[in-house]
C-alpha cells in the first residue's frame, strides 16, 4: 500500500506536536505511591514543576528514591542508579 | 587478603571523592541504529560533541544534531544496543585523560591502555577536539628532526614543527621510514606517538615489536584503532593522539606524531558520513573531508617562547594506489602538508631502500632547520643527483658519452648508492655527514658499485676507532665540519679508498 507524501507529513508533524506536548507536562516516577504531602514538598524542592501537569506513576524496580522527568531533562534521584553507579566505580577501580 | 584490603579502600576513596549532588540531565530514546551510528530522539538541549551514555554502559558522543533526533556515533560494540534503549547525556565535551604516565604505553583512542596490566596515572582532561594554535603564538621552524636517514635528512629535511606527508603505493615502505625516525629519537628529547589508524592487528603487533626491540618504547606512545575496531574510534584515534601530543606541547616539550594512515582515516569518516545520511561528493567523500584533515594537521606547530615553545611535528602517512598522487585525499593532504616524501615502487622493488623520490619529494620549510653540518654536505649532493637524472635519462638513447658526462653519471650512480639504507638502522650525524662528504668530494668514483655498502662498512668501522671517534665527537657537539675535521676525515677516508685499488 502506497502511503500519500501529503499524509505522511501531517502524521510526522502531529507526532513531533504530541512530543511537544509531553516536554510541557512533568512525570514523577517513584518506588512506590506517595501521599499529596510527599509530592507537595518534592514541589518545594523542584519549582520548574509547579505549574506544569505533574503524572504520578509507580514503579517499584527503583527500590527508593524516585525519578523526576520533565521533557528530556532528568533527574534520577532512585536508589537503582546509585547502584550501577557504585557497580560502575568498582569495575572502574578493578581494572 | 592484602589485596583486597588494598582494593576496598581504593573503592572507598574513589566513592568518598564523589560528591553527592542533585544533577539534572538530559535524555532521549534510541530510536534507530545503523552501523555504528544511533539515531535518538529526545536529547533536546544537548550540545555538538557531548559524551552520552547508553542504559548499558557504553558510550558515544553526538555527531549531528537535527531538529528533534541526534546522531550519535558508539564507542564500543553497538551490537549490544537494542531500539528503545535510554540514553543519558553526561554534559561533558569529548576528551580524554592524558599524562606523563602515558609514555611507554599502549592505548586506545580513549587513553585507556590495551595491555590490562599496565595502570596508568593520568593527570589532566585534554579535549579531542581543539582550534590549532593561532598566527600570533607560533613561530617559524628552526630545530630539526633528526631521522637517521640520510637520504630525507639530507635532501627532505624535517624542522620540528613541521608537517611532512609521507607517500607513495603499498609496501614500498612508508611506516618503515616513520619507525626509523621514532627509532633515532632515543635521548634526542622528542617524544614519539605512533598512531595507527584502520591499520591490521598484526601490523600493529609488529610494529611494536620493532618499537620494543630497538628500545624506542621509552619514548613512544602508541595509539591504536585496528581495522576491527569500530569506525568511530577509527574516526577520533588521529584526533586524541594529537590531544595527547598537546598535552606535551603545553609543557613546553617537542612532540612527534605518525598518522599511519589518512586515507583509512578518510575511509572511516565517509563511512560514518554515508550511514548518517549526509550528501556525498567526489567518490562518494562527504563535503568537509578537506576539512577533517586540515583541521587535525594545523594543529601541528612551534610554539614561541611565551607560549611554552614546544612543538608538535606531523608525519602523516597517504596511500596511492598505482603511484597516482592526483587522487582526491593525496592531493588534498599535500595541500595541507608543508612537503612530501614520495616513495616510488620501482626504485623499491630495483633496491634503493628507502624508496625515496628525490625528484618528487619536497620540503617546503625543513631547509631553516637544517644542521650547518648536513648543510655544507648536502648542498653538493643535491646538485650532483639533480645532473644525474637529467643526464640518465638522456644517456639511455645515445652509445657514446663524454668524458665528462661519463664521469658525471659514474658520480650520481655512487650517490644514488650511497643513500641506500637498510631498515632500522638510524646513522648518527656525523656518521650521515662523513658518508655523504666522501661520495660528494668524488672518493667514491673509482669504487665499484657493489663495492660502495662495503666502503660505508669500513668508513662506519673507521669511525668507531680512536681518530674516528674524535671527528665523530666534533661533528655532533658543535654540529658542523669545521676545516680542521675535515681535514682529518679526508686522511681516514683517502687511506680507505687508496687501500681498496
Amino acid at each position: 500500500m502506497k502511503i500519500k507524501p501529503r499524509l505522511k507529513e501531517e502524521l510526522r508533524k502531529y507526532l513531533l506536536n504530541k512530543l511537544r506536548e509531553e516536554s510541557k507536562k512533568a512525570t514523577l516516577i517513584s518506588s512506590h505511591k506517595l501521599t499529596s504531602e510527599q509530592v507537595d514538598e518534592i514541589k518545594l524542592k523542584f519549582p520548574s514543576i509547579k505549574e506544569k501537569k505533574l503524572e504520578l506513576k509507580v514503579d517499584e524496580d527503583l527500590l527508593a528514591g524516585f525519578i523526576l522527568k520533565e521533557g528530556s531533562k532528568i533527574t534520577d534521584l532512585s536508589i537503582k542508579s546509585k547502584l550501577i553507579q557504585f557497580k560502575k566505580t568498582i569495575n572502574e577501580v578493578a581494572r | 587478603m592484602k589485596l583486597l584490603d588494598n582494593y576496598i579502600k581504593e573503592i572507598e576513596k574513589e566513592i568518598g571523592s564523589k560528591k553527592d549532588i542533585v544533577e539534572t540531565r538530559e535524555s532521549g530514546t534510541l530510536l534507530e541504529l545503523k552501523d555504528g551510528v544511533a539515531i535518538v530522539e529526545g536529547l533536546y538541549n544537548a550540545f555538538f560533541g557531548e559524551i552520552v551514555e547508553f542504559e548499558n554502559g557504553i558510550e558515544g558522543f553526538i555527531i549531528d544534531l537535527s531538529e528533534d533526533t541526534a546522531g550519535v556515533i558508539i564507542f564500543g560494540n553497538y551490537l549490544h544496543l537494542k531500539s528503545g534503549l535510554q540514553v543519558k547525556g553526561t554534559g561533558k565535551i569529548l576528551s580524554i585523560e592524558v599524562g606523563n604516565d602515558l609514555i611507554g604505553k599502549i592505548i586506545d583512542p580513549l587513553s585507556k591502555s590495551l595491555d590490562r596490566r599496565q595502570n596508568i596515572k593520568y593527570e589532566k582532561l585534554y579535549p579531542i577536539e581543539r582550534i590549532a594554535p593561532g598566527v600570533v603564538k607560533r613561530q617559524p621552524v628552526n630545530t630539526p628532526v633528526q631521522t637517521g636517514i640520510k637520504a630525507i635528512d639530507a635532501l627532505v629535511p624535517i624542522g620540528r614543527g613541521q608537517r611532512e606527508l609521507i607517500i607513495g603505493d603499498r609496501i614500498t615502505g612508508k611506516s618503515t621510514i616513520a619507525i626509523d625516525t621514532i627509532i633515532n629519537q632515543k635521548d634526542k628529547n622528542l617524544i614519539c606517538i605512533y598512531c595507527a589508524i584502520g591499520q591490521k592487528n598484526s601490523k600493529v603487533a609488529s610494529v611494536i615489536e620493532t618499537l620494543t626491540v630497538n628500545n624506542a618504547m621509552g619514548h613512544t606512545i602508541v595509539v591504536s584503532a585496528g581495522a576491527s575496531d569500530p569506525v568511530s574510534l577509527q574516526y577520533i584515534a588521529p584526533y586524541s593522539a594529537t590531544a595527547i601530543g598537546e598535552y606535551f606541547m603545553d609543557k613546553g616539550k617537542d612532540v612527534l606524531i605518525v598518522y599511519d594512515d589518512l586515507t583509512k582515516h578518510a575511509w572511516a569518516y565517509r563511512q560514518l558520513s554515508l550511514v548518517l545520511r549526509r550528501p556525498a561528493g567526489r567518490e562518494a567523500y562527504p563535503g568537509d573531508v578537506f576539512y577533517l584533515h586540515s583541521r587535525l594537521l594545523e594543529r601541528a606547530c612551534r610554539l614561541n617562547k611565551e607560549n611554552g615553545g614546544g612543538s608538535i611535528t606531523a608525519l602523516p602517512i597517504v596511500e596511492t594506489l598505482e603511484g597516482d598522487i592526483s587522487g582526491y585525499i593525496p592531493t588534498n593532504i599535500i595541500s595541507i602538508t608543508d612537503g612530501q616524501l614520495f616513495l616510488d615502487k620501482d626504485l623499491f622493488n630495483s633496491g634503493i631502500r628507502p624508496a625515496v623520490d628525490v625528484g618528487l619529494s619536497v620540503s617546503r620549510v625543513g631547509g631553516n632547520a637544517q644542521t650547518k653540518a648536513i648543510k655544507q654536505v648536502s648542498g653538493r649532493l643535491k646538485l650532483g643527483l639533480a645532473q644525474y637524472r637529467e643526464l640518465a635519462a638522456f644517456s639511455q638513447f645515445e652509445s657514446e658519452l663524454e668524458e665528462e658526462t661519463k664521469k658525471q653519471l659514474n658520480r650520481g650512480t655512487k650517490i644514488t648508492q650511497i643513500l641506500v639504507q637498510n631498515k632500522n638502522k638510524p646513522f648518527s650525524l656525523a656518521e650521515e655527514v662523513c658518508i655523504i662528504w666522501a661520495a660528494t668530494q668524488g672518493y667514491l668514483d673509482e669504487i665499484p658499485t657493489e663495492k660502495v655498502k662495503e666502503f660505508e662498512e669500513k668508513l662506519l668501522d673507521e669511525l668507531t676507532t680512536l681518530k674516528g671517534k674524535d671527528i665523530v665527537k666534533k661533528i655532533n657537539t658543535s654540529k658542523e665540519l669545521d676545516p680542521d675535521t675535515e681535514s682529518k676525515l679526508k686522511k681516514i677516508v683517502t687511506s680507505l679508498s687508496l687501500i681498496k685499488i
